[in-house]
């Protein structure tokens, strides 16, 4: 928490290191946020990084850190749904602050929630160790065999069994009422990189 | 406002069943503010579009942190906020708005210290048992332990320390050439006798014709002192592995209604009664399966497959025979297995039922793990898949209880 208290002073007081903290640690969940909205990546990167300039300008507005997570998601909602009228032939609205403090707008703090709460499961799915990682690749994606796996990463079955269990672990709460069928696709959309 | 990065943080540890008591409260408190929350909470549980989502977040993520993106989309953030510098256009603030936000603050605040005066009051009273169950920590591992069935009733504790038994012609010895004495010796020498392998046991015996047996825990062979004329024949109830010593006589095994044909080779038969289907694992040779209930022509298995029989039909696959085998070779091997057939193999192995508090978990356990352990032992293996237990004693019963995870 300090250290959170810590980068909202220095933002305010124009430290540009700390406008470096918030982009890395929101632009992605920001980016997936404008995502659902526009549905075009190449957009909603743009607009996400608007934010953060929008972000830096009204610096000295802000109240705190949990006011400013607020803000980054309002201005980049109000963004998406300008641009989505702007689609539709309609005036384009300009963003404020009032509208961005409305507190009774549940709706969309339900849609930052979820979209923090995919950064959380992200975040942990990146904590695996990298060969982890590389063996559930191996045996969701390419299809190989405990065997073929032992012999192409010169590694013994239990680590492989391990591996797995460990991932498992990891996404078991989304495992909760489903079979296992769905994580597997979990895992096959996890390592698909286009 | 509301912090939506506590509460995201909350769900996850409510999903991962992880949540303190304080936090459990505001949780709640946060649930029962809107019926949209439980909604949402119910999406996230389901997870199919957790799923979706997850995997569109990822390739975001993976798109921002390849190379020096992250560097380019921070530089290019920078390079605006410099070119807006020159023509500032704050947005207007009204200081109501903020009085506002204090005021729910200030709520959340006394909701918290509230909730831990609660606490703090009523976790020190211990709470009543409701059985008379008591708990144990630990159980040791199955052993070479059966007895000996003869036709004339009488039955022999088998040696634990003895690497099998040998049937010859007409008498019994341990592997080690150690005489069973066998009192009724004009018993005739096609005379059936019964292997049977108790709950946490395992026994080796080898025929007559040299074929060696392995019966797995629970189990029943039944088969002939010596094997007499054109037919070598025995029973099977539960699970053995065999590997039948070649010669032109073919060697049938009788599971239920199940008969399995060879000549020469290894294969495993599953067939406890508990369960519907048998089981038929080839690891050498050629088999051919029948059963008295189908006409079809015998259904012929390939090393590398096995044949799943529920009575009725046979059906086929090919798998990997390692894991079907395994415990012969003193190691269970689950390899993707279900939480049912991992524990039926616990079950028989430490003796103990098993109980689901609540539903029975969904997901598949890996692993190789040494059966010679303490059922402790294993146990803090198959927690690594995120499972929780509870041992508990009931007069004779020993009890392997499944706990659910939270359930709200």
């Amino acid at each position: 928490m300090d250290e959170r208290k810590n980068y909202f002073d220095r933002l305010q007081k124009g430290d540009e290191a700390a406008l470096d903290y918030y982009i890395k640690n929101n632009i992605q969940t920001l980016t997936f946020f404008a995502y659902k909205h526009v549905r075009d990546e190449q957009l909603s990167e743009e607009i996400a990084c608007d934010s953060f300039v929008k972000l830096w300008h009204n610096r000295h507005l802000l109240k705190n850190e949990l006011h400013l997570q607020n803000f980054l998601f309002r201005v980049t909602r109000n963004a998406c749904l300008n641009y989505l009228d702007k689609q539709k032939n309609k005036p384009v609205l300009d963003y404020d602050l009032e509208s961005l403090t409305i507190a009774d707008d549940n709706d969309i703090n339900r849609k930052i929630i979820y979209a923090e709460f995919l950064k959380l499961i992200y975040d942990e799915l990146e904590k695996l160790p990298k060969q982890q990682a590389l063996i559930f690749k191996m045996s969701f994606l390419d299809g190989y065999s405990t065997e073929e796996i032992c012999d192409i990463l010169k590694t013994s079955k239990n680590n492989v069994f391990y591996a797995k269990s460990k991932a498992q672990a990891t996404l078991r709460l989304l495992l909760k009422k489903k079979k296992f069928e769905l994580y597997s696709v979990l895992l096959l959309a996890y390592f698909y990189h286009p | 406002m509301l912090d939506t990065q506590l509460i995201a943080f909350l769900i996850k540890k409510y999903l991962h069943n992880e949540l303190t008591t304080e936090e459990s409260l505001l949780f709640r408190e946060w649930l029962n503010a809107d019926a949209e929350n439980v909604k949402l909470l119910s999406e996230l549980e389901t997870a199919d579009k957790v799923f979706t989502d997850l995997s569109i977040y990822n390739r975001i993520a993976e798109r921002q942190k390849e190379g020096t993106k992250l560097t380019a989309l921070t530089e290019k953030i920078k390079e605006r906020t410099r070119q807006d510098e020159k023509q500032p256009k704050p947005i207007r603030a009204r200081s109501k708005r903020a009085l506002n936000w204090i005021k729910y603050a200030a709520a959340i605040l006394i909701l918290f210290s509230s909730i831990y005066v609660y606490i703090k009051q009523t976790s020190d009273v211990p709470y009543p048992s409701e059985n008379h169950s008591t708990h144990f920590s630990d159980i040791a591992p199955g052993t070479n332990r059966a007895i000996l069935k003869l036709p004339n009733g009488k039955t022999i504790d088998l040696d634990n320390d003895a690497d099998g038994i040998i049937a010859d012609n007409t008498t019994i010895s341990y592997a080690d050439g150690r005489k069973i004495e066998i009192a009724n010796s004009s018993a005739p020498q096609n005379a059936i006798v019964t292997l049977e392998v108790p709950l946490r046991g395992q026994y080796h015996v080898t025929l007559s014709d040299g074929t060696k047996v392995w019966v797995n825990a629970g189990s029943k062979l039944h088969y002939p002192l010596h094997f007499e004329g054109n037919q070598r024949a025995v029973e099977l109830e539960g699970e053995a592995y065999f590997e039948v010593s070649t010669d032109e006589i073919p060697f049938i095994v009788k599971s239920k209604n199940q008969t399995l044909k060879v000549l020469g080779t290894k294969f495993n038969i599953s067939a406890y009664d508990e369960r519907k289907e048998i089981i038929t694992t080839l690891v050498e040779g050629k088999v051919a399966l029948g059963s008295e209930n189908i006409q079809e022509a015998p259904l012929v298995l390939t090393p590398g497959q096995q044949s799943i029989f529920n009575g009725k039909r046979f059906s086929k696959t090919k798998v990997d025979v390692e894991q079907f085998i395994a415990w012969k070779n003193g190691q269970f091997y689950f390899d993707g297995v279900s939480p049912e057939e991992a524990f039926s193999q616990l079950a028989k192995w430490y003796d103990i039922d098993i109980v689901y508090e609540g539903t029975t978990p969904k997901f598949e356990f890996f692993g190789i793990i040494d059966r010679g352990k303490n059922l402790s032992g294993v146990l803090d293996i198959l927690k690594k898949s995120g499972l929780n237990f509870k041992l508990e004693a009931q007069g004779t019963h020993r009890k392997l209880i499944i706990q659910d995870e939270q359930t709200y």
